[in-house]
């Protein structure tokens, strides 16, 4: 039984070998762009990002265009990922811990350079001295376990819903594989969800703690404006 | 045939195993429902802030099954692909 799609080669150019992951990935992409392109002005796309729009800016508490851009981009790329178990004998590219892990190492770039633009270079380094310069260890650690949670959770999550459809494909193979892909389209719902929720989350917290301090007014009534652009 | 310390990883990781995911799952299970429970009386409560403790109940849920997740990975990673077992398969492989 395979434990992830990456240990399926599909083919290889030159010394650089193509897995099944990066095959699922560009099927997952040829899905999700073109539909996203060809149907930007209806409802559905418009429905899809006003609710990213608004938990952002429920989340993170200002409306930031960048920001948005960035974790929508990881929401409907992981939710277009999750939905591949519709097609039969292909199993969700996040299944594979090298997506989960390239798409955490992403948002703790983009967390930095967000980090660096708002507050500048000394003001991220100034988050791992706080409270006190004895704790840079820790912070230090927490820092690299946060993104590393992140990326187990969402492996974790979609590589034990395919592991269970094919564990019940050798013990029950007529209703059940259909009965466990239904609870893994629920999980792979939720999990993109969570994951914008939390890399929101990991990249504006330090920044709002900097800013909130630096220029108080100024912060809150960006706050409140971007309650109230909420529908 | 296998040897007795080979037998003895066998029994060992599989039984840790099964501990880790009845454990594991006893505390994150305790501490879901007691999240759901608080969520669902603060719901009837206050209807009004339904979508907004909706929202924040399946983040932290999330959370809780964070634990649950890594003690999934260390039963898989102590069943399918064991570092002690593989080393033991290939001793006995070199010995015999």
């Amino acid at each position: 039984m395979r434990l992830s799609p990456d240990e399926l080669l599909v083919f290889s150019v030159g010394e650089v070998g193509i897995t099944a992951t990066v095959v699922y990935t560009w099927a997952a992409m040829l899905i999700a762009l073109p539909l996203l392109i060809f149907y930007r002005r209806s409802m559905l796309v418009e429905v899809v990002v006003e609710f990213i729009r608004g938990q952002v800016a429920a989340v993170s508490g200002r409306e930031d265009m960048q920001v948005m851009t960035f974790v929508g981009a990881l929401f409907i790329f992981i939710f277009a990922n999750n939905w591949l178990v519709l097609i039969p004998f292909v199993d969700p590219a996040t299944a594979s811990i090298s997506t989960c892990a390239a798409l955490a190492i992403l948002t703790f770039i983009y967390g930095i350079y967000i980090a660096v633009r708002e507050v500048g270079v000394r003001g991220y380094f100034r988050r791992f001295i706080e409270p006190s310069a004895i704790l840079v260890p820790f912070n230090v650690l927490s820092e690299i376990l946060k993104f590393f949670s992140l990326a187990m959770r969402l492996y974790g999550n979609i590589m034990s819903g395919a592991f269970m459809v094919g564990l019940m494909i050798v013990l029950a193979p007529f209703f059940f594989p259909a009965l466990m892909n239904l609870f893994g389209l629920i999980a792979g719902t939720i999990q993109p969800f969570i994951f914008m929720v939390l890399a929101t989350v990991y990249i504006t917290t330090g920044v709002e703690a900097k800013k909130s301090r630096v220029s108080h007014s100024h912060n809150n009534s960006q706050k409140q404006g971007g309650k109230n652009a909420r529908p | 045939m296998l040897d007795p310390s080979s037998t003895s990883i066998a029994v060992v990781s599989i039984a840790t195993a099964g501990f880790t995911i009845a454990i594991g799952g006893i505390a994150v299970e305790v501490a879901e429902g007691m999240a759901v429970k608080q969520a669902l009386a603060s719901m009837t409560q206050q209807p009004d802030e339904a979508d907004n403790i909706r929202s924040t109940l399946f983040v932290s849920i999330a959370m809780l099954e964070t634990v649950a997740i890594y003690c999934l990975l260390i039963a898989m990673i102590l069943l399918f692909a064991n570092p002690f077992w593989s080393a033991a398969l290939t001793a006995a492989g070199a010995g015999a």
